[in-house]
């Protein structure tokens, strides 16, 4: 995931707002009734206190205002996130006051609905230095999530007086379906083919060993087996064998006629396991694609390796929409039959029975192993991560 | 009693033992503040016990936070102990003679001792400030001295620091929160505090709470001096009067109210005395108000004529007025209806705006209030009267004063003092009784006698705390505090004059010795003169000053110790004179006094704005340059190089800074680096910028390439840049030369017609 700056455009000063808070409220209300009783009482002391009360609110509200128009903000928000998960935001503070230090500066997201943010905060930030303050906010919706503004606020010194400021830094979260587990063994290794290469100098290599044979004039020696040559009395050398990487398809069926709670939370599982199993096949280094269905049509993602084609098809998944229209037979359609050659098809529905049997056959004999996740399956062999307790995120 | 330490969080997140100190501190000077106002109001046991308990809670306390512990017993205990404190403050209420407010603090200062027990929250933390300030906020209603008045001071500024951390310390646990709350598992405080500027902001702490406490002062002032006052009679005081008084005259004299007096240096009046005869300059003047020889229950109160208020028109003997003493007196309105003057007065002349009554009385139409003085003339005869005089005096005396009543009928003591009285002058007693034509003498010397006696007997003091009005005055002051001021011996000297059948009486004025500084023949009378002595009768010598008071103990042995008390004393008068006596009359002269301030400004500016104008004038019109605006141009010449030598200086010490940090970040001279700065601005005005994303080896090899220059010259510029800047390589001036050079040719190359 790749941080991306929010650049903040320059326009006029956001107004500041001041509000005194609940202990403000409190504090003019013993003040008031202080100022009456020394009218009442003509006793000096109190009118002194009196004032110092007074004058205590009004120096509160000049000192937090004048720190929160001092201060400059920039944020690093991920272009990606899970579902569910914590992401780190970074605030770049600024006081770009030259003498004063600015205290207490508190900055929270003013966050759309389907996010629990939290906020920032700086105890101390010198004149003319800068401090990041991280912050940590977990989307409980997978979507787009656009980001829009940012109150910066104080209540120093006294906690009286409450300011505030909006700054406007536009930024577009996308969060992918929460990842979850698998509990089965979902994905097998394809076929083998002979090869003349070399043992990979690097441990761990993809190279499997795959046998024994002569010596050849123009091999390595290092290659050869010495044990076995000994044995055998002649050279024999090790044949190692790269396996075809592997292809893994994936098609997410939408297509939702039940548009119940069940039948959507039902359709987030599938896209829940779907995002799972696409970044499983990604760490094991298979080359995924993605056939999806939206409301305006199907989406077909040729397989690919890297991680700019995971973040493409965790995309996919992210955009999907309540599709009534589109079916799975549309989306099986876009498929190209030639990269279903020798690769692992997965089929993610919500109903396996809308699934005919003569698609699913003409499907098993083009690719090379063919899958196919319905919800009872789902049960077996996918843990959601929505389906535990969890602490939720502030 | 369970101790608790703090959790490593705590320590280094929540900043608590910070917050923990100055509260603690905090609600100790709450709990003297008050302990101070409650002693002033004569409530000694309870105050003291109450801040024992107290500094002992915070002293145990503070010794566990010293250790990163807390001090805590359970919930149970804590809310027996509320339930305890309300119950001492129903009993206190019902049983005891506290004041309300009193047994409210009382209360207030046992739930405060009860939340120190407590396992502490920031939801207590902030209970304990508000308790502590509502404690303050009673003290000050019950209480308004100097003592008190410094006790708030510090603890205004104690409790805006303690509550500045405190609002650090919520957000600090805001934000832990925030961040715990977030993680699955528990987390390492250090983790945790990854978000938050681990330095502590004491300096800037301190340099707020300075322009705060500043700002607040500076509010309360304002509201002191200018908040609308009402006039002396609707004043309602809601909080006792302490027991302390300012030294002035004082027409009604009534012994046994306890207190402390202090020495007002208030000008009250001023005396011009014209040399008497011989030319001789009074050193002393006893400047008599008010006589007064009716004595009943501690106090007098007059029977004879008010001296010398009454205009007497009498024509004066012509050989009488050579021995006249003349006195100008210039005093405070505030002092009528009693007006001053050496006795006997046998003339006055009032000026102004004054009438005189069809009795003689003299009334000024001038109100009675601060700030206002009335002007006088009195005449008198310094004694010894010549016979002439006596004469002229017998024949006024027996229509105004009458003579002298009988003594004895006329004050009412214990027999106890009239037995110490009899005791000190058996033997002139007895001497008077056999010798009746040596009346006159044997009286004065009984007075004299006695004052003696008192002088030894008795020691001056303004002190009279211990006094009491249960008790006869002079009996109290001859046989129980065996001291006092002046009132008080004078009180005694003629109530046993009396009681011994001496024709005394008590006389109320102002004793000043005090020369002004323009000159020596006018007398500065200021409030602490205010004074009172016996006058003793005698046929032969008339009314004869015996003063018994003797001599305020002067500084000697630890003076500096005097002196420091003297201050305190003087700054207390102060306090009480300027900031608790403020009423509507200071606040009108106050308003007054800006006013004409803000007028004489406007006018000021006003006038040299006119004479701008006529100086424009002279300088448009007649074509001459005058003073004004000589000097105006002065002045602007003079601000004007001044702001360019600030500018100049700012400019210095910019550089400076910039180099030091360029030296700091490079570990090179700044000037080293100004060929690569000129080789920017040069292709810069080419059209090729040094962007992020492009190093300067690959903008000078674009450049080469777009303008046609040399590569190699350019490669080894750029190449000496990368030693100074990351190689850190000592480069000679030569090659620095050698660089500038370089550049100049490919700017002269640049520049050359293609």
């Amino acid at each position: 995931m790749v941080k991306r700056r929010s650049r903040p455009v320059t326009r006029r000063p956001e107004p500041i707002y001041l509000r005194p808070t609940l202990a403000g409220w409190l504090f003019l209300l013993v003040a008031m009734m202080l100022g009456f009783a020394a009218g009442k009482s003509q006793a000096s002391l109190l009118f002194v206190l009196f004032g110092s009360m007074m004058g205590a609110v009004a120096i509160s509200a000049v000192m937090a205002r004048n720190m929160v128009a001092a201060v400059r903000l920039r944020r690093d928000v991920p272009d990606r996130a899970w579902q569910n998960q914590p992401v780190h935001l970074g605030y770049h503070l600024r006081n770009t006051r030259k003498r004063a230090t600015c205290l207490g500066i508190q900055v929270q997201e003013i966050a759309p609905i389907g996010i629990e943010s939290a906020s920032g905060y700086c105890l101390s930030l010198p004149a003319r230095s800068a401090f990041l303050a991280g912050a940590r906010f977990a989307a409980r919706r997978r979507g787009r999530i656009d980001l829009r503004r940012v109150r910066i606020r104080t209540v120093f010194p006294f906690g009286l007086i409450c300011a505030s400021r909006h700054v406007e830094l536009p930024a577009s979260v996308v969060v992918w379906p929460a990842k979850g587990e698998l509990r089965q063994q979902l994905l097998f290794r394809g076929a083998v083919m002979t090869s003349t290469a070399p043992p990979s100098p690097v441990s761990g290599g993809q190279d499997e060993f795959f046998g024994l044979r002569e010596y050849r004039p123009d091999d390595n020696p290092r290659w050869i087996h010495w044990r076995k040559s000994a044995a055998r009395g002649v050279p024999v050398v090790r044949e190692m064998a790269r396996p075809l990487p592997e292809i893994l398809w994936v098609i997410v069926d939408t297509c939702c006629q039940d548009l119940s709670e069940l039948g959507r939370d039902l359709l987030e599982r599938s896209l829940r396991f779907a995002a799972t199993l696409i970044d499983f096949a990604f760490a094991r280094g298979y080359q995924t694609g993605l056939a999806i269905a939206y409301s305006h049509g199907a989406a077909v993602h040729a397989p690919a390796a890297g991680q700019a084609q995971r973040s493409t098809l965790l995309d996919a998944l992210a955009d999907a929409d309540a599709n009534t229209s589109c079916t799975l037979q549309e989306v099986l359609a876009g498929l190209p039959p030639g990269r279903l050659k020798q690769a692992e098809v997965v089929v993610v529905t919500t109903d396996a029975g809308r699934i005919s049997n003569q698609a699913l056959a003409v499907l098993r004999g083009r690719s090379g192993h063919l899958a196919v996740i319905g919800p009872e399956q789902l049960m077996d062999m996918f843990v959601d991560p929505l389906g535990r307790q969890e602490a939720p995120c502030r | 009693m369970p101790l608790r330490s703090f959790t490593q969080a705590e320590l280094i997140l929540t900043e608590r033992k910070r917050l923990e100190r100055p509260l603690l501190l905090m609600i100790w000077l709450g709990v003297v503040g008050f302990s101070i106002a409650e002693n002033a109001g004569g409530e000694r046991a309870s105050s003291v016990f109450y801040a024992l308990a107290a500094t002992l809670a915070i002293v145990v306390n503070y010794l566990a936070t010293q250790r990163a512990m807390e001090v805590h017993v359970g919930r149970v205990f804590v809310t027996i102990g509320v339930l305890a404190s309300t119950l001492v403050l129903l009993l206190e209420l019902l049983v005891g003679d506290h004041l309300l407010i009193v047994a409210l603090s009382h209360y207030l200062i046992l739930l405060q001792l009860c939340k120190l027990f407590e396992r502490k929250a920031n939801r207590d933390y902030l209970q304990m400030i508000a308790l502590s300030v509502l404690l303050m906020v009673a003290s000050s209603l019950l209480c308004d001295e100097l003592w008190f008045a410094v006790v708030l001071l510090a603890y205004l500024g104690v409790a805006c620091y303690t509550t500045m951390v405190f609002t650090l310390k919520r957000g600090l646990d805001a934000a832990a929160d925030a961040r715990l709350a977030c993680e699955p598992g528990p987390l390492s405080p250090h983790r945790v505090a990854w978000n938050v500027s681990r330095l502590w902001p004491g300096g800037a702490l301190m340099q707020k709470l300075c322009a705060l406490l500043a700002a607040m002062l500076a509010a309360g002032a304002a509201v002191f001096l200018l908040a609308p006052r009402s006039p002396p009679a609707e004043r309602t005081m809601s909080h006792r009067d302490s027991a302390a008084a300012s030294a002035s005259f004082n027409s009604d004299i009534r012994l046994g109210e306890a207190g402390k007096v202090y020495l007002s240096k208030h000008i009250a009046m001023r005396v011009r005395v014209s040399p008497g005869p011989g030319g001789r300059r009074p050193g002393m003047l006893y400047l008599r108000g008010q006589a007064m020889s009716y004595y009943l229950n501690s106090r007098w109160s007059k029977r004879d004529e008010e001296m010398p208020s009454r205009a007497d028109l009498t024509p004066l003997p012509s050989d009488a007025l050579g021995g006249t003493v003349t006195q100008e007196v210039t005093m405070e309105s505030s002092l009528l209806p009693v007006l001053f003057g050496l006795y006997p007065a046998v003339r006055i002349e009032p000026a102004g705006i004054a009438r005189i009554t069809a009795g003689r009385q003299i009334l000024y139409a001038l109100p009675y209030s601060k700030g206002w003085q009335i002007s006088y003339k009195v005449y008198s005869w310094p004694q010894p009267l010549t016979a002439a005089q006596r004469e002229f005096l017998a024949a006024v005396q027996s229509e105004t004063e009458g003579q002298p009543s009988e003594p004895a009928s006329t004050v009412h003591v214990p027999q106890r003092v009239t037995d110490l009285a009899r005791q000190w002058c058996r033997d002139l007693l007895e001497q008077r009784d056999g010798n009746p034509q040596r009346r006159d003498e044997l009286d004065r010397l009984i007075a004299q006698r006695i004052a003696e006696r008192l002088q030894a007997a008795c020691t001056y003091s303004l002190d009279l705390s211990e006094a009491r009005l249960d008790r006869d005055g002079v009996e109290d002051f001859l046989f129980y505090m065996k001291r006092g001021h002046c009132e008080y011996f004078a009180s005694a000297e003629t109530v046993m004059c009396r009681v011994l059948g001496v024709r005394a009486r008590l006389v109320a004025g102002f004793r000043a010795d005090e020369h002004s500084r323009e000159s020596p023949d006018v007398f500065v009378v200021r409030n602490r003169d205010a004074h009172a002595w016996t006058e003793v009768y005698t046929p032969s010598g008339g009314w004869m000053i015996v003063d018994p008071t003797p001599a305020s103990p002067v500084g000697g042995e630890g003076s500096f110790w005097t002196g420091l008390g003297d201050f305190w004393e003087s700054v207390q008068v102060l306090w009480r004179e300027r900031v608790i006596g403020y009423d509507a009359d200071s606040r009108g002269q106050v308003v007054k006094a800006l006013k004409d301030w803000g007028r004489s400004l406007l006018a000021a500016l006003g006038a040299a704005w006119d004479e701008l104008g006529e100086s424009v004038n002279n300088l448009l019109v007649r074509g001459y340059v005058d003073a004004v605006l000589a000097r105006l141009a002065i002045a602007i010449g003079a601000l004007g190089i001044g702001l360019e030598a600030l500018f100049v200086i700012r400019a210095i010490r910019r550089s400076r800074q910039e180099r030091r940090q360029t030296m700091e970040k490079f570990g090179v001279q700044p000037e080293q680096l100004e060929f690569y700065s000129k080789l920017l601005r040069l292709l810069g005005r080419r059209g090729f910028q040094l962007h992020p994303g492009l190093t300067p080896r690959e903008l000078v090899q674009q450049a080469a390439a777009g303008l046609n220059l040399p590569s190699q010259a350019l490669a080894e510029l750029i190449h000496l840049y990368y030693s100074l800047r990351w190689g850190r390589v000592k480069v000679s001036p030569e090659q620095i030369n050698q660089a500038n050079e370089r550049i100049l040719e490919l700017d002269r190359m640049l520049q050359a017609p293609r």
